[in-house]
């Protein structure tokens, strides 16, 4: 059996393409965070599923098509539970301090940083195979999931190993 | 669908013990703490012994990094998971966990079922007696007592005069401790890190006894 760890990753990068799901670039890779604005394009995409139950996903993209899923979360209200998170992330607030330091360097983002958004209803297949596919268990197993394949990178605090 | 009951069964090293001293009739004992003499639901001492036996156990081997605990109802024969957890052997500051450091007389913590606010049987006791302290008694822990008690006849007086009344099991409660190793496998049968395989729990529980679940995230 291969490595669990590059099973897992395939896992998730298989789950996030076939769900098809749209994705959004949040931060621009070298831009100074200063410049970085809430577009209305960005609060538009956010915005457009706000009468379902929705996965999230922030990736960092590593080359093409490699991304890195680094905070998983649920909303009913994607676009305000993101105003939340970016308003705590420029203010730098404590909770927050791990985004800063894993995005960010000399005020400059590292990475391209995209939102991914999945509504339910795009939910046809589970991450992990044979597990449920509600969102709450959805949002679980991809925590689950990126614990182990990429635990240098998650954010999720609750989530990650020590 | 992954059936989590048959993968806890046949996780060899987990072990089922109750989790409240009771009388014959499920009425939960209490203990009192402290100057103010707070009123404490008290562990069952086979609860204690397992819980110190697997930590002290298990502490020097670099391969174990914690327990996934799970509490659950025992229903007509049933196991009937109501909240899923884990104490980390790792800290999030120091090396080893302020949870189950010197766990034998660590009554305050005891790897996240301690007597203290913060902790499970202190926070669901808050809950529980309405004592005063300096927050209040936490929503979460109100969910618990509603789920895990009704309330007795039994009125006990504690050392400074004040009555309180005592709580019984509406089912027999037990906490399933799962001493877990890297690379252990999960219900996925994956190898899992402790923390991955709270989640890929949680992540099944949620679906197949969403009426129970006491954990708010996932549900």
């Amino acid at each position: 059996m291969k490595d669990y760890r590059i099973y897992k990753r395939e896992l998730m990068q298989n789950w996030l393409s076939e769900t098809g799901s749209e994705q959004t670039l949040l931060f621009t890779a070298r831009i100074a965070t200063d410049q970085w604005t809430f577009s209305p394009e960005l609060r538009e995409f956010l915005s457009q599923h706000s009468s379902s139950e929705c996965i999230y996903v922030m990736t960092v993209n590593m080359e093409a098509k490699h991304f890195i899923p680094v905070y998983i979360g649920k909303s009913t209200h994607v676009l305000k539970r993101w105003e939340s998170h970016l308003q705590g992330f420029f203010q730098r607030r404590k909770t927050y301090l791990r985004w800063w330091d894993l995005l960010v360097a000399e005020n400059r983002f590292c990475f391209d940083t995209c939102i991914f958004v999945i509504p339910q209803e795009k939910i046809v297949s589970s991450p992990l195979p044979d597990f449920p596919l509600s969102v709450g268990s959805v949002e679980y197993q991809l925590i689950s999931l990126a614990s182990d394949a990429y635990p240098e990178y998650l954010l999720n605090r609750e989530g990650n190993r020590r | 669908m992954k059936d989590l009951l048959a993968w806890m069964q046949s996780t060899m090293r987990a072990e089922e013990v109750p989790l409240f001293e009771t009388d014959e009739r499920g009425v939960v004992q209490i203990k009192y703490q402290g100057e103010a003499r707070k009123p404490i639901l008290k562990r069952h001492p086979q609860m204690e012994e397992a819980m110190i036996r697997i930590v002290e156990g298990n502490l020097t081997d670099p391969r174990w990094e914690g327990l996934l605990y799970i509490m659950a109802w025992k229903m007509d024969g049933q196991t009937i998971p109501l909240y899923i957890g884990k104490a980390e052997k790792k800290g999030v500051v120091h090396g080893l966990s302020a949870n189950i450091a010197n766990i034998a007389k660590n009554k305050g913590k005891f790897a996240r079922w301690g007597d203290g606010l913060d902790y499970h049987i202190g926070d669901l006791s808050h809950a529980v007696f309405g004592f005063m302290a300096y927050r209040k008694p936490q929503r979460k822990y109100k969910r618990w007592a509603e789920t895990l008690f009704t309330g007795s006849d039994i009125l006990v007086t504690d050392p400074t005069g004040i009555d309180w009344q005592l709580v019984r099991l509406k089912y027999p409660v037990v906490l399933i401790l799962i001493p877990w190793f890297l690379e252990d496998l999960g219900p996925s049968t994956l190898p899992c890190c402790l923390s991955s395989a709270e989640k890929e729990v949680i992540g099944l529980a949620h679906e197949l006894f969403p009426q129970y679940l006491l954990n708010k995230d996932g549900t």
